[in-house]
C-alpha cells in the first residue's frame, strides 16, 4: 500500500465509513421510532376513552335530571344547544348525540347532524361488532355509547365520536419533531466521523508519506509525536523509530568523532567521510527532533462544530428567553431590552477578537481556543441560571467575549494553516462547521427548550461546550507561539472610510443583509412566531428551514456567479428576495406561509452574502490597489457588524413604536429600496467614467 | 486500541446518544398530551362542579348557604381515585366546602395564593384556570352568581404522582422496547466498522511489517515505490554511518 497514493484510497473509505453508518443509525432511530408511535397511541387510548365517558357522565347527569323531574327525554326543547356547548372546547370530540332506548336519535350536536341520516345507522351497526364494550369503529372516529338511566330503566344512549386522528395528530407533532432528530444525528455522525477517520486514518497517513519523501531526500532530521495507539499510529512509529536509530548512530558518531578530535587523533580521512555524510544526509538530535507534524485545519473541525453547535442551541428561543425575564421600568421597552443582550453579544464578540489574534500569536491555538470556550461555558451555564436582565446581560457579555476569541482563534488558524493549497476547501472547514451547527442547534434547541426548559437547555450547551474543550485538548495539536503578523495601519481604514463611493456601497450591500439577519430572522422571527402559539420547538425547525437554505443555495450561487459573472446579479436578487421575504412575513400567519417567508430570507442571505466579497476587487481595484485588498476586506467586515450590532436595536425602536406588521412591513420595504439604491449604484458605476477619481495612496 | 475499536465506540456512542434522544422526546412529548388529557377531563368535572353549584344558588342564595355544594363535591371527588380533593373557595381563598379526605390538608398553596388564584381564574376567558406543581395538577372554575359576578371558585386537586407513574410505564415500556432496535443497529455497526476497518488496520500492519524488516541487514525491496526509496535512502544512510564508525575505530 502506498501511502502516497492512499489519500485518496482513504477518502473513499472516509466516506463509506460516515455514510453508511449514518444510514444504520438512521435505521435504528426511525425502528425505534415507529415502535414508540404505537406505544403512543396504545397508552393514549385508554385516557381519551376516560376523558370520553367522564363528559358522557355530566352530559347524562343533565338527562338523568330532567327525567327525574317527570319530562321525558323526547320533548326536551333546548337538548341539541346544549349538546352543542357540551362538544364545544374538546379537540378531541367530533359529535355527541342522543338518541331513544329504540335507537332513534333525537338530539345531536352540529357536527353530528350536518351527517347523513345513514351514518346513524352505522354507528348502530358498527356497536354489533365493537371491538370493545360501548367503543365502536367508524370513519375515522371511536364512537363511544354510554347508556342513561333514571330510576332504575335506561331512558336513552349517548353517543360521543371520539376522534381517532387525535392521537395520530399529537403524533404527528413528536413525529416532526423526530425527523428533526435524525436529520441533525445525520449531521452529527457525519461530521463526527470524518473528523475522526481524519485523524485516525488521513492523518497518520499523511505524516507517513512526508517523513517517506523527506528520509528519500536524504532528510532524517523530523520525527512524529504519537499520542494515539492504533495500526495507523504503530505503523508510523515503525517508521520513525529507523529514522530515531539513525538519529542515535550519527549523534553518538558525532560526539566520539568530538572526543577524537579534542585529543588529536582525528585522522583527515575521517573528517572527509563525516564531512561527506553531512553533505549528503541530515540528521537530527534524538534527544530534541524537529517535529513532523504540521497544525492542519481538519484539526479544530469536531472541536469547532461541537463548540458552535454549543453556542448555537439558543438562537430560536433566545429573544423569548429574554422577554421573561423581563420586569417593566421607566426607561426603557420591552422590546428595547429584549432586543440588547443581541447586539451586546455582537459588541462583545467584536472587541474580544483581536484578543484571539493575539493569544494565539503568543500562546498558541490550543491556549487560545481553551481561553475562549472557558468564558464561554460558564457564561451559558450562568445564563440558563440568570434571575435578572442584568444578570443575564452580564453572562451573555462573557459567553460573547469566549464566542469572540474561539472564532477569530479558529479562523486565524485556518488560514494560517491553508496558506499553500486549497485555501477555500479549508475555509470550509470553518463555513461547514458553523453552518452545520446553526442548523442542528436552532433546532434541538428549540426541541429542548420545548421538552426540558431554558435552563436545562442552556445547561446542555454548557455541556457542549466543555465536551469541545475535552476535544480541544485531545485532537488539536498545539501551533506554538509565532511572530505577531504585521499590523495593519488604521491610516488605511479611514481611507477607504472616506471614499464615498466604497462607503455607499457597504452601505447598500452589506449592511441590509446583516440588518435582516440579526434584526429580523434572529430576533423579530421568535418573537412573532411565540406570539402566533407557535412553540419553542416549532420556532427552531420553523429558523431551521431559513439556515437550510442559506447552507443550500451557498454553493449553487457561488458556482454560478462565478461561472457566468452574476456577482451583480445575485447581490440584487438576494436583497430583493429577503425583502419579499419579510413583507410576506408579515402578514403571513399559517405555517407553509411562514416557511416559505423564512425560506425567501434564507435563500437571500446566501444570493446576496456570497458573491459580495468576490465583486468587492472588480468594483474598487483602485483602491485594493492603493489600500491593500485585506484592509479593504478588513473594512468590510467592520461595517457588517455594524449592521448586526444595530439589527436587533433598530427592529426593537420600531416593534415598540409601530407594533410587529408594521416593522416588518419597514425592514422589508426598506430592503427593497435599498436593493433598489443598489441597482441604481451599480449602474451608475457600469457607465464609464468621465472624471477619474481621486487617487488612492 | 485499534482503528475498529476507536471508530465503533464513537459510532456506537452516538447510536446510543441518539436513542436516548429519540426516548426522551417521546417521553417528554407523552408526558405533556397525558398532562393535556387530564386537564381537559378535569376541566369537564370543573365545569359540571360550576354549573351544579350555580344551579343551587341560582334563586338568590349565599354561596356558603347553598345546601346540595356537598354532594356536588362527593360525586366530583368519586369520579375518579385519583382526585386527591375538590373544594369551594370563596374570594379570600378561605374553603366553604370539601371533599377528599386530604383535602384542606393537602391542598396546594396559602389562602393568600389561592385568592390570587380565584382572581385569574375570574379573568380566564374560556371559564377555566389550571396550574400544575410538583404534586398537584389544579384545575379550577369561577363559580357566577345569578349577576354573573364571580363569588366563588371550585377548585380540584389531582395526584400528579399517578400522571406521573403512568409517564414512568411509558419510559420504562418504550426503553425497554428501543433496546432490541439499538442492539440491533449496535451489532450492524460493529459489523459495518469490522467490515470496513478491518482491511485498513491489516494494511497498516503489513507496513508496520515492512518497516520492522527494514531494520535487519538482509530484507526483501518493498513492493511500493516511495517505501522503496525510502529504503534506499534508509540503507544508504546506516552504510555511510557504518563506514564512518569504522573509519573512526580505526584511528
Amino acid at each position: 500500500m502506498s501511502p502516497a497514493s492512499d489519500g485518496g484510497l482513504s477518502r473513499g473509505r472516509i466516506w463509506q465509513v460516515s455514510l453508511l453508518s449514518t444510514l444504520l443509525i438512521v435505521a435504528t432511530l426511525v425502528a425505534a421510532s415507529v415502535q414508540a408511535s404505537r406505544l403512543f397511541e396504545e397508552s393514549l387510548r385508554p385516557d381519551l376513552r376516560a376523558k370520553a365517558e367522564t363528559l358522557a357522565e355530566t352530559v347524562a347527569l343533565q338527562f338523568h335530571r330532567a327525567a327525574d323531574l317527570g319530562i321525558p327525554v323526547t320533548r326536551l326543547g333546548a337538548a341539541d344547544a346544549y349538546l352543542d356547548d357540551a362538544a364545544a372546547g374538546h379537540e378531541e370530540l367530533r359529535y355527541i348525540g342522543f338518541a331513544s332506548p329504540e335507537g332513534r336519535l333525537l338530539y345531536a350536536s352540529r357536527e353530528l347532524k350536518t351527517r347523513p341520516e345513514s351514518f346513524f345507522d352505522r354507528v348502530k351497526q358498527a356497536h354489533g361488532q365493537e371491538e370493545s364494550r360501548g367503543l365502536a369503529r367508524l370513519e375515522g372516529a371511536l364512537d363511544l355509547a354510554h347508556p342513561v338511566e333514571s330510576r332504575g330503566r335506561v331512558i336513552g344512549q349517548l353517543h360521543l365520536g371520539i376522534d381517532a386522528g387525535y392521537v395520530e395528530q399529537r403524533l404527528q407533532e413528536i413525529h416532526t419533531d423526530i425527523l428533526i432528530t435524525l436529520f441533525v444525528t445525520a449531521l452529527v455522525t457525519i461530521e463526527v466521523l470524518m473528523a475522526l477517520m481524519g485523524l485516525l486514518v488521513v492523518r497518520p497517513l499523511r505524516l507517513l508519506h512526508r517523513l517517506l519523501a523527506l528520509g528519500s531526500a536524504g532528510d532524517f532530521t523530523r520525527q512524529a509525536r504519537l499520542r494515539l495507539h492504533d495500526e495507523a499510529t504503530r505503523a508510523l512509529a515503525a517508521a520513525a523509530r529507523l529514522v530515531r536509530v539513525l538519529n542515535a548512530r550519527h549523534a553518538a558518531l558525532t560526539e566520539r568523532a568530538a572526543r577524537a578530535r579534542r585529543g588529536g587523533r582525528l585522522t583527515e580521512a575521517v573528517e572527509q567521510a563525516l564531512a561527506a555524510l553531512g553533505a549528503r544526509f541530515r540528521f537530527g538530535d534524538p534527544k530534541a527532533p524537529a517535529a513532523l507534524e504540521e497544525p492542519e485545519t481538519g484539526d479544530l473541525r469536531l472541536p469547532l462544530f461541537i463548540y458552535l453547535f454549543g453556542s448555537e442551541l439558543s438562537r430560536s428561543f433566545w429573544p423569548l428567553y429574554v422577554k421573561r425575564l423581563y420586569q417593566p421600568g421607566p426607561f426603557f421597552s420591552e422590546s428595547f431590552m429584549v432586543a440588547l443582550p443581541m447586539s451586546l453579544w455582537v459588541t462583545a464578540m467584536v472587541l474580544c477578537t483581536p484578543l484571539g489574534g493575539r493569544l494565539l500569536n503568543t500562546r498558541g491555538s490550543r491556549v487560545a481556543l481553551l481561553a475562549g470556550m472557558v468564558p464561554s461555558a460558564f457564561g451559558l451555564a450562568l445564563t440558563g441560571q440568570s434571575s435578572s436582565l442584568t444578570e443575564l446581560f452580564l453572562w451573555r457579555i462573557v459567553t460573547a467575549g469566549g464566542y469572540g476569541i474561539v472564532t477569530a482563534t479558529a479562523l486565524l488558524h485556518v488560514a494560517r494553516t491553508s496558506k499553500q493549497r486549497h485555501g477555500a476547501r479549508s475555509m470550509g472547514v470553518f463555513v461547514g462547521a458553523s453552518t452545520a451547527a446553526s442548523v442542528c442547534g436552532t433546532a434541538i434547541g428549540g426541541i429542548l427548550a420545548d421538552r426540558i426548559g431554558y435552563g436545562a437547555t442552556f445547561g446542555v450547551a454548557a455541556g457542549l461546550v466543555c465536551l469541545s474543550m475535552v476535544l480541544v485538548g485531545l485532537l488539536t495539536p498545539d501551533s506554538g507561539p509565532r511572530e505577531a503578523a504585521e499590523h495593519r495601519p488604521v491610516a488605511a481604514y479611514l481611507g477607504i472610510l472616506k471614499r464615498g463611493r466604497v462607503l455607499l456601497f457597504i452601505l447598500l450591500a452589506a449592511m441590509p443583509v446583516r440588518l435582516v439577519l440579526t434584526g429580523f430572522l434572529f430576533f423579530l422571527t421568535p418573537l412573532r412566531l411565540h406570539e402566533l402559539g407557535f412553540s419553542e420547538a416549532a420556532i427552531g425547525r420553523l429558523m431551521m428551514g431559513s439556515f437550510i437554505a442559506t447552507v443550500l443555495a451557498t454553493p449553487v450561487v457561488s458556482l454560478l456567479a462565478d461561472r457566468y459573472g452574476w456577482h451583480r446579479g445575485m447581490m440584487l436578487a438576494g436583497g430583493g428576495s429577503s425583502g419579499l421575504g419579510v413583507l410576506l412575513f408579515a402578514s403571513a400567519e399559517g405555517s407553509w406561509p411562514l416557511l416559505a417567508s423564512v425560506l425567501l430570507v434564507g435563500l437571500g442571505q446566501a444570493l446576496a452574502t456570497t458573491p459580495l466579497l468576490a465583486s468587492v476587487p472588480p468594483l474598487f481595484a483602485e483602491e485594493c490597489v492603493g489600500f491593500g485588498l485585506d484592509a479593504l476586506l478588513s473594512v468590510f467586515r467592520i461595517i457588517e457588524r455594524v449592521g448586526s450590532l444595530a439589527g436587533p436595536l433598530l427592529a426593537a425602536a420600531l416593534l415598540g413604536a409601530s407594533g410587529f406588521v408594521r416593522c416588518a412591513h419597514a425592514i422589508g420595504a426598506g430592503m427593497l429600496v435599498l436593493t433598489a439604491g443598489l441597482a441604481a449604484y451599480l449602474f451608475v458605476r457600469s457607465l464609464p467614467s468621465s472624471t477619474p477619481s481621486p487617487k488612492a495612496p | 486500541m485499534s482503528l475498529f475499536f476507536k471508530l465503533g465506540a464513537a459510532t456506537a456512542a452516538i447510536l446510543c446518544f441518539s436513542i436516548a434522544l429519540i426516548v426522551l422526546l417521546n417521553y417528554a412529548k407523552f408526558e405533556t398530551t397525558l398532562g393535556e388529557l387530564q386537564r381537559s377531563r378535569l376541566r369537564v368535572l370543573a365545569l359540571d362542579a360550576k354549573a351544579s353549584t350555580e344551579a343551587a344558588i341560582d334563586l338568590g342564595l349565599a354561596l356558603p348557604a347553598a345546601r346540595d355544594a356537598q354532594q356536588i363535591l362527593t360525586r366530583v371527588s368519586a369520579m375518579d381515585p385519583d382526585i386527591r380533593g375538590v373544594v369551594i373557595l370563596d374570594r379570600r381563598g378561605t374553603v366553604l366546602f370539601q371533599s377528599g379526605l386530604h383535602a384542606t390538608t393537602h391542598l396546594p398553596g396559602s389562602a393568600r395564593e389561592r385568592a390570587v388564584w380565584f382572581e385569574e381564574a375570574a379573568a380566564a376567558r374560556d371559564g377555566t384556570w389550571n396550574r400544575t406543581d410538583s404534586t398537584a395538577l389544579l384545575v379550577g372554575a369561577p363559580i357566577l352568581n345569578p349577576f354573573s359576578q364571580p363569588v366563588g371558585f371550585v377548585l380540584i386537586a389531582y395526584d400528579r404522582r399517578a400522571l406521573d407513574a403512568r409517564a414512568g410505564v411509558f419510559l420504562h415500556t418504550f426503553a425497554r422496547q428501543a433496546l432490541w432496535p439499538l442492539a440491533c443497529g449496535f451489532t450492524l455497526v460493529c459489523a459495518l466498522m469490522w467490515g470496513l476497518l478491518k482491511p485498513l488496520g491489516q494494511r497498516f500492519q503489513a507496513m508496520e511489517k515492512t518497516f520492522r524488516g527494514m531494520e535487519g541487514p538482509a530484507h526483501a525491496a518493498p513492493a511500493d515505490e516511495d517505501v522503496r526509496a525510502f529504503d534506499a535512502r534508509y540503507q544508504e544512510a546506516s552504510q555511510a554511518l557504518a563506514r564512518a564508525e569504522q573509519s573512526l575505530e580505526g584511528t
